[in-house]
């Protein structure tokens, strides 16, 4: 093929998935993320406190969550809640597959950046009259989320990684209109080389952002 | 009347019973040294008078109190008690000055003002005035105990509790804080210490208590304690530590 050619089908390639694939994508993922965050806050939250039978109930949720692939999720929350009466369209379906698949792990973040403050800052706090509420909020919690936030922020990579597996549950994100292209146009190396330009632009500066946060926190720390 | 009464108590990790019967008094104003190897249960002593551990049986009260009954208000309790830990604990995120304000408008109620001007003042006094803004992590530890003593006074707490307060301490720097500690004790705080500087009890000390394998071995003034101790595992650490 002519560069001039190639160049003409990347263009045409990069101007459909930036139209029609980049809102869902950054929709899934930016929605998805907010309502992971949620999730892994409240349950990262309670299994941190112990608080019985819930936190049972929740950690059998996360074990799920990180013991079954996240495709399969997806199909068995498109094929299979159909039958229990819910109703979900394909884009709700991939959000919540997505935020719970992501809250699961962003909870174990969360849960472990709270189990790391020492026990003599809960003691500290304890000696000088703080209610329990109070020492979660003025002395563990602000601590824990310094500990939490570069791994959180690099979660959200894997988070927008994932939104292509939804592709396969006919969601025209990014995936799957440049798969739809290249079936097209039979140019799978320009094709999916645009794709991959387009996914590593929005994931390389999370990336950065997250090990710069890292430093940043761990100077701070020392 | 005395500010603690401490009546049998008895304290057990699982299996390990650390505490097998303490009962011991102190008066307002009244400063007492405990002494002991390690392992014979002074510091957990300690932590059961503010409710820090829990107990087996026994009864302490703690400024008319019963620290252990199950009604306890124990939020208005630790407000009458200060403590101060070896590894002085100060909240790393928070600047030296957050960590007195912070307790004392969040725990206590007082006005972020007045907070802060006791802030002030308490640290001059520890000889850390010019800290103020400064994170805990770029403190020497000699200062991070000074800060943590000066946040545990802004409480206005009745007593004292000091747990092994200088031994994180490079040498150079314990004489500064047994000095802070000598200055309380003289203007007429209830103290008690766990502590090895037996220059600090006898310069300070109204009492001292021995104690080994969970109990009270030998209890007395604490010069006589040191120089003349009629116990003979009070003799055996004594010697071990160096002096007499």
């Amino acid at each position: 093929m002519h560069p001039a050619e190639a160049l003409h089908t990347a263009f045409s390639v990069f101007k459909l998935i930036l139209r029609e694939g980049v809102p869902v994508t950054l929709s899934l993922a930016v929605i998805g993320y907010v309502l992971a965050m949620l999730i892994g806050g409240c349950v990262g939250l309670v299994r941190f406190l112990r608080m019985p039978v819930l936190s049972q109930l929740l950690r059998g949720y996360v074990d799920c969550m990180r013991g079954l692939p996240f495709l399969m999720i997806v199909f068995f929350l498109y094929y299979v809640l159909p039958f229990f009466s819910i109703r979900l369209d394909a884009f709700e379906t991939a959000v919540l597959a997505l935020s719970l698949h992501s809250g699961a792990y962003l909870s174990e973040i969360v849960r472990g950046s709270l189990e790391a403050i020492p026990f003599g800052q809960h003691e500290a706090a304890k000696a000088l009259a703080l209610s329990p509420a109070k020492r979660l909020r003025y002395v563990i919690a602000p601590q824990a989320v310094r500990i939490a936030l570069p791994p959180m922020a690099g979660q959200s990579v894997l988070h927008i990684k994932d939104t292509s597996v939804v592709s396969i549950i006919a969601l025209t994100e990014m995936t799957r209109v440049a798969r739809v292209q290249m079936q097209s146009n039979m140019e799978p190396l320009v094709t999916f080389a645009v794709l991959a330009v387009m996914y590593f632009a929005v994931c390389y500066p999370v990336l950065r952002y997250a090990s710069g946060l890292e430093q940043k926190l761990a100077a701070k720390r020392a | 009347m005395p500010i603690v009464s401490i009546l049998d108590l008895h304290k057990r990790f699982d299996h390990l019973e650390v505490l097998k019967g303490i009962s011991l008094e102190v008066d307002p104003g009244e400063t007492v040294v405990f002494a002991g190897p390690s392992g014979s249960g002074k510091s957990t002593l300690l932590r059961c008078l503010n409710g820090l551990e829990k107990i087996q049986r026994g009864t302490v009260i703690v400024d008319r109190v019963n620290v252990h009954a199950p009604g306890t208000d124990m939020l208005d309790l630790r407000r009458r008690i200060g403590m101060v830990f070896q590894s002085f604990n100060l909240f790393p995120h928070l600047t030296v000055e957050q960590n007195i304000t912070m307790p004392l408008t969040k725990a206590k109620g007082v006005s972020l003002a007045q907070a802060k001007a006791a802030a002030k003042d308490l640290l001059a006094k520890v000889g850390i005035g010019d800290k103020l803004t400064v994170y805990p992590n770029n403190l020497s530890g000699g200062q991070q105990q000074r800060a943590a003593i000066a946040r545990a006074l802004a409480m206005e707490p009745k007593v004292m509790l000091f747990d092994e307060p200088t031994s994180a301490l490079d040498p150079e720097l314990t004489g500064g804080i047994l000095q802070i500690m000598k200055d309380l004790a003289d203007s007429g705080m209830t103290m008690l210490v766990v502590t090895h500087e037996m220059s600090f009890a006898r310069q300070a000390a109204d009492r001292m208590i021995f104690m080994d394998g969970g109990v009270v071995v030998e209890e007395g003034e604490p010069s006589a304690l040191i120089d003349n101790p009629q116990n003979e595992r009070t003799r055996q650490f004594m010697q071990q530590i160096g002096l007499k």
